[in-house]
């Protein structure tokens, strides 16, 4: 944890509203591409992420300075989507061009075709995270975006070390599963394409 | 053959020993299921590290302390109805506990109406009665208190009077003044 860091957090404690505010500016990014990944659709991510950092004013006192402020944060964020995800309420994963207009570019000003191709893969990205279960998704999305180890993981999601291991292993083999069908279809479609 | 020990392999996270790898190696180049999980998974793996992380709208920081100010304010109303609700049942059983212990007392003179009556009648003339008594007692005070003392006792009790009533207010106004000056 950064000295800023603390400062502020100390400051949230006093009853500072202003130093939130800043942890806001400095954690959105995560935050948000966390909820993304897990709900697949911008308005919810959005609204997700939004509730995580309220969810993390309001039980700030209970917050264990020992630990990552980020991952305390990921880890509020996961069982939030997870929560989401389980009572059906996200219409998930949407291919919608204006919803793909709020992602940022690497490039500034990025050429079309750089745009399209960018968008095509945060598509087959979120096609693949959607066949997973939420819990799983969680735990890829940690791992793959966020570089997390499996204690990480597994203090973030409340598993342990070996369920961590197992759920990962099964995640995987569903994506592996998943690229594979999904370049079938493709060969498939390129074909009749081709045919007609 | 053996396709989930290589699987496992595959799909596990730990770094292999030689024997392993040799293992592994070895039976790819035999195993076309096992080549293509292997492939698919290289495929996976690099679609995730090459998608860049997303950012949310601009002005995100501002919506969330907009939000944040509704829900401050949601929880007032919510805490104050909650207040005035356990205020009011407060209320509510303390009138209850004492319709109960009034009915408890005067149940005698409910089963009776009569007597109920007589002694309302009682009480108010025995208030009637000392009322009188101490409009008596006032009125004698009155016409003896004033010849007991000269008229020059008045004159000074009124002006000391009249003194500490125009020192109270000016401290009230020096002390009303200095509490609004402190206000931002």
């Amino acid at each position: 944890m950064t000295s800023r860091e603390s400062e502020w957090l100390e400051a949230v404690k006093r009853g500072d509203d202003e130093a939130f505010s800043h942890l806001v500016d400095a954690y959105q990014k995560p935050v948000y591409n966390l909820c993304y990944r897990m709900l697949g659709n911008v308005n919810s991510a959005e609204d997700a992420a939004q509730e995580t950092f309220l969810r993390a004013y309001k039980s700030i006192s209970r917050y264990d300075t020992s630990r990552s402020f980020v991952t305390w944060l990921l880890s509020i964020a996961s069982h939030y989507c997870i929560d989401q995800l389980r009572k059906k309420h996200i219409q998930s994963f949407s291919t919608d061009d204006e919803e793909y207009a709020w992602m940022a570019p690497v490039d500034p000003n990025p050429l079309p075709e750089t745009v399209i191709t960018m968008k095509e893969k945060q598509a087959q990205v979120q096609s693949l995270l959607s066949v997973l279960n939420p819990k799983d998704r969680a735990a890829v999305i940690l791992r793959y975006w966020y570089g997390y180890s499996y204690v990480e993981i597994g203090n973030a999601l409340s598993l342990t070390v070996s369920a961590v291991k197992s759920r990962l292993h099964r995640a995987k083999r569903e994506l592996a599963k998943t690229w594979e069908y999904q370049k079938t279809g493709m060969l498939a479609n390129g074909r009749v394409r081709n045919e007609s | 053959m053996n396709h989930k020990h290589f699987e496992d392999l595959l799909l596990s996270d730990k770094p292999l020993s030689p024997d392993e790898s040799y293992e592994l190696q070895d039976h790819l180049q035999k195993c076309a299921q096992c080549r293509n999980l292997k492939e698919n998974l290289e495929s996976v793996e690099t679609l995730f590290a090459t998608t860049p992380e997303l950012e949310p709208r601009l002005g995100f920081s501002n919506r969330w302390r907009e939000r944040l100010a509704i829900e401050k304010k949601t929880e007032e109303i919510f805490r104050n109805r909650w207040q005035s609700l356990i205020l009011l049942v407060l209320i509510g059983n303390g009138l209850l506990i004492a319709l109960f212990i009034l009915g408890f007392q005067f149940s005698g003179y409910f089963l009776n109406p009569s007597q109920l009556l007589l002694s309302m009648i009682a009480r108010f003339t025995s208030i009637y009665t000392a009322l009188n008594i101490i409009l008596e007692i006032i009125l004698v005070l009155f016409q003896t208190i004033p010849g007991v003392f000269p008229p020059i006792f008045w004159i000074m009790s009124l002006t000391l009077m009249m003194v500490t009533c125009f020192l109270w207010f000016v401290l009230l106004n020096r002390l009303d003044f200095s509490r609004r000056k402190v206000k931002p």
